[in-house]
Parts: structure tokens; sequence; C-alpha cells
């Protein structure tokens, strides 16, 4: 079955059709959310989310993308919009620090550790996972679906739409700020 | 104390530190949790509108909107009563004075020469 039959047939509310989508796309969407949540039961319950919203609007897909770029796209949304609403909560619990209403709560984030990775590499990629978190947010894509979906730059481009010379850009910018940041994590780390 | 030659190794190390992952595996029930929310958004469009309705703040501004409506009809009602009222006492006061105006022409046609 192509592209095109299996659009048609989920158009048709086909189950079937809705079963080999998430066959075969559900890694692919997981990966990627998994990279920018950095949380395994987050990912999980994002990688959800975007089929249900797939179900939902498939009618409203009109085939000028192809269907993985479609699907990065609205797991990109679903996860920034996690990011943000993680982020105003950690303001929030910084604030409550601050003014000694809540003690308990941490707004440091735990180290994440990606299930993917050998052993030999992890804590270099806990460390590079930490960097990635405080990139914004399109050089954290860009650096994301680059080297952990290893799509091409111009794969890239078309899931953010913007141009090839704009990803290079981007992930030129993001290897800068990710060393920066690597730099003064091993210069105050002695391991 | 790292020398700065350690530092930048580490550094490089660290951003090749994906290079080679394996791809995570997904929650092998994913599929069924994907039904079952499904279903479950599916089943519950009647009970999130009762839910709604049925909410404090919604069942007290429909009890406000629909009480205004009976204060609204009423004092209207009692406006447009007042209006008719004046019509057909203006109407009987005309009436009357029609009536007096016949009355003297008619005593004016019966007095004797």
């Amino acid at each position: 079955m192509n592209q095109t039959e299996l659009i048609v047939l989920l158009q048709q509310a086909d189950d079937t059709a809705f079963k080999k989508l998430v066959d075969a796309y559900e890694t692919m969407v997981y990966n990627a959310t998994l990279g920018l949540v950095q949380n395994e039961t987050i990912a999980d319950d994002i990688t959800q989310e975007v089929f249900i919203q797939v179900h939902q609007s498939i009618g409203s897909f009109k085939g000028e993308s192809k269907l993985s770029t479609w699907l990065y796209r609205i797991a990109i949304t679903k996860s920034l919009d996690y990011l943000k609403h993680k982020n105003r909560k950690k303001r929030f619990a910084f604030i409550q620090h601050l003014t000694g209403s809540n003690h308990e709560e941490s707004f440091h984030p735990p180290e994440f550790n990606h299930p993917g990775i050998v052993m030999e590499q992890k804590e270099n990629a806990k460390a590079l996972f930490t960097a990635m978190d405080r990139l914004p947010d399109s050089q954290r894509i860009a650096f994301t679906l680059h080297k952990l979906e290893a799509l091409k730059h111009q794969e890239v481009a078309e899931v953010m739409q913007v141009s090839v010379q704009a990803v290079e850009s981007l992930i030129a910018r993001a290897k800068g700020n990710l060393r920066k940041t690597l730099q003064f994590y091993f210069e105050n780390n002695n391991t | 104390m790292k020398t700065k030659q350690q530092l930048e190794q580490q550094v490089e190390a660290a951003l090749q530190a994906l290079d080679g992952a394996e791809k995570a595996m997904p929650n092998p029930f994913l599929l069924t949790r994907i039904q079952g929310r499904l279903y479950a958004k599916q089943e519950s469009i009647w009970d999130k509108c009762l839910y709604f309705i049925s909410r404090p703040g919604i069942a007290i501004v429909v009890v406000g909107i629909v009480i205004s409506l009976n204060v609204f009809v009423v004092a209207n009602g009692t406006k447009a009563e007042d209006a008719l009222t004046e019509e057909v006492q203006n109407g009987f006061a005309a009436e009357e004075e029609d009536i007096a105006a016949n009355t003297l022409i008619l005593d004016n046609e019966n007095i004797e020469p």
C-alpha cells in the first residue's frame, strides 16, 4: 500500500489503515518526541496524542507534504507545547522557592538517560542532553532532527518549513552554544 | 585540573555522543492505548455536555439569564398594558366630547322660536 492509498483509507476512517499508520510511524514519532522532551513517559503520552490528532484531522491533510513530515510537525508542536508548560511550572516553582512557600519542589531537571545510547557514551550523552535542554527551540529542533533522527538538512528544512541555509545556520549555532555549555559543565565537573 | 586540550576533547566527545544511537522502542501497547483514548473521546461527548451544563457556575448563569428574561418580559408587558389603558382612556374622552358636542347641536335645533 503506498502513501496516497493509505491517506485515502485513513480519510475513510479505515481501522486497518490506522493500525498500519501507527505500526509504520510510531518509532519515528516516539524518538523525535523523546529527543525533545527527554522523558520516556511524557514522550509516550505525546506520541499517543499525535496519532489521535492524525485520526481526527486526517480529513484536512491535503497531501502537499509527505506524511512523515506532517507527523514530525505535529510531534514537534506538541512537544514544544509540553516544554512551554514545563518551563512555566519551573518558573513558578522557582518563585515559590524564592518566597519560601515551597521548599520541597525542585526546579532542577533530572538528567536524561536515552535508552538507545551505548553504555560507553551514557555519561557524555547525559551531559549533551542537559546542554540541549538549554538551547532555543528552533536550534534544539534542528539539532535533534539532524543528530538523533539522522535527517538530512533538506528534510529538516521541510519539517521546519525554512530554507536549507537556515537549517545549516541553526545547526551551526546550536553546536556553538552546546560547546560553550559543555565546556562550562566539564570545567565544573571532575569526572 | 584539566588542560585546555583535555577539555576540548571531552566537549567534542560529548557532541558526538548521539552518533550511532539506536532508536528507542515505543510502548508495545501504544496502539491499544490510542484506540482506548479515541473510544473514550467518542463516548464522552454527551457526558461532557452534561458535566458542562451541571457545573455550578454554568447553572447559576443559566438561572440568572432565565430570571432576567422573565423580568424583562414582565416589565415590557406592564409598559404595554399602561400604554393600552392610556389609549383606551383617550378614546373614551374623545367619544364623550363628541357626544357633548352632538347634544349641544341637538339642543340648538330644539330651541323654540
